[in-house]
């Protein structure tokens, strides 16, 4: 197996394409209820088209694939800026997959490797991924949880605040 | 009294955004991402920029009926995301209610404002992060669905340092990759005289 590793570019859009919406099924089968909803096929035409503009050309956008005869891996990330809080400005992985069959052959360290390799030189300190709940791989890799997100239906929000309890929210 | 934030009121909120922020940090498990005084300042910014300008952000407030200083407030928006369901949603940022004027429902009552002008605009779902360890949502029965991790990128590095591959599930039988084990110097071992060789049965027996 001669593996490549390299940087995407714009004519890969299809690629991108492929490997996400190999991803996002795989999510969706492994994880039922995630919230939002999308439809992988759908989802992964949508972000592929958006990305291929930027390729080459935008520098806080960082993609990386690898591939044999065929893709088997991919990261997708940016250099994103927050508004309040420190750092201000932070690498965040969007997506990150290798094929089932490719797994357990290090070419996930390579691909990650190979992204770290383009953000060094933007001053990026650190790296924040967004998981599942439930998927434990990044805890178990010495990620630490920083923050949770959370979702209520509007009406289940304002049953809340209609209770006349006595404890009111102390927040 | 709640009603909606003005661009008057930047001044208090700032004095509020300190306050939260001063409690953020002495109690959460996570300090990370931390905040500094600059961070007052992105805040004031943001908030002078979009009061009574941007109509996707929501911002409340509730005063003192008696003196009319600002003593909380819930700050957020009206998110589309490019591609799922629900597209729009409510996106909550901040809610901080001074601390002598909790237990009043200053909090229930803000929230209430905000979920009528959510729903007012068709809203369906509401979404907001915690700091690792908060479980106060997840009591109120709001659902988890999005879990935000942190590693400096040194830390990446390391964990992702070229080592040789071990696949977990191999299918067939693979030569196997050295595997990195605590190695204890090697106990010197006496060598024993080879006793002198027996003769083999080759033929009509046992090699």
């Amino acid at each position: 197996m001669s593996l490549v590793i390299r940087s995407a570019e714009p004519g890969d859009r299809h690629i991108l394409e492929l490997l996400l919406a190999a991803l996002m099924r795989e999510h969706q089968a492994a994880f039922p209820a995630a919230y939002p909803r999308f439809r992988p096929d759908e989802a992964a035409a949508h972000f592929a088209a958006g990305y291929a503009p930027r390729l080459g050309t935008d520098p806080s956008m960082v993609a990386v694939l690898a591939g044999d005869r065929a893709p088997v891996g991919l990261l997708v990330g940016e250099v994103v800026a927050r508004v309040v809080g420190r750092p201000a400005t932070v690498g965040f992985v969007e997506w990150f997959y290798v094929t089932p069959d490719a797994r357990g052959q290090g070419i996930g360290r390579r691909i990650i490797r190979a992204a770290l390799a383009l953000v060094w030189p933007l001053g990026v300190t650190h790296i924040e991924v967004a998981a599942a709940p439930g998927d434990t791989q990044w805890h178990r890799r010495g990620w630490r949880e920083t923050a949770r997100r959370y979702v209520a239906p509007v009406e289940h929000v304002d049953a809340w605040v209609g209770l006349e309890d006595t404890a009111h929210d102390s927040r | 009294m709640i009603r909606t934030a003005l661009f008057a009121d930047v001044p208090g909120l700032r004095r509020l955004f300190t306050a939260l922020v001063a409690e953020l940090e002495a109690h959460r498990q996570i300090p990370y991402p931390t905040h500094g005084p600059e961070d007052l300042d992105s805040f004031t910014l943001l908030t002078a920029r979009r009061i009574e300008q941007d109509p996707t952000l929501l911002f409340y407030v509730a005063t003192d009926d008696a003196t009319g200083e600002l003593v909380g407030f819930l700050g957020g928006e009206v998110s589309e995301r490019a591609i799922g369901d629900p597209r729009i949603f409510g996106n909550a940022h901040w809610l901080y209610i001074d601390p002598a004027h909790r237990g009043r429902g200053l909090a229930r009552a803000l929230v209430a404002r905000g979920v009528a002008d959510l729903e007012a605009l068709g809203v369906t779902h509401v979404e907001l992060a915690a700091t690792a360890g908060d479980t106060q949502w997840a009591a109120r029965g709001w659902i988890p669905y999005l879990v935000h991790h942190a590693l400096p990128l040194a830390a990446v590095r390391a964990g992702v340092a070229e080592r040789p591959a071990v696949d977990p599930t191999p299918t067939a039988p693979t030569a196997s990759a050295p595997e990195v084990v605590a190695v204890k110097p090697p106990r010197k071992r006496r060598r024993r005289k080879r006793p002198a060789a027996r003769p083999r049965l080759v033929a009509g027996g046992r090699a």
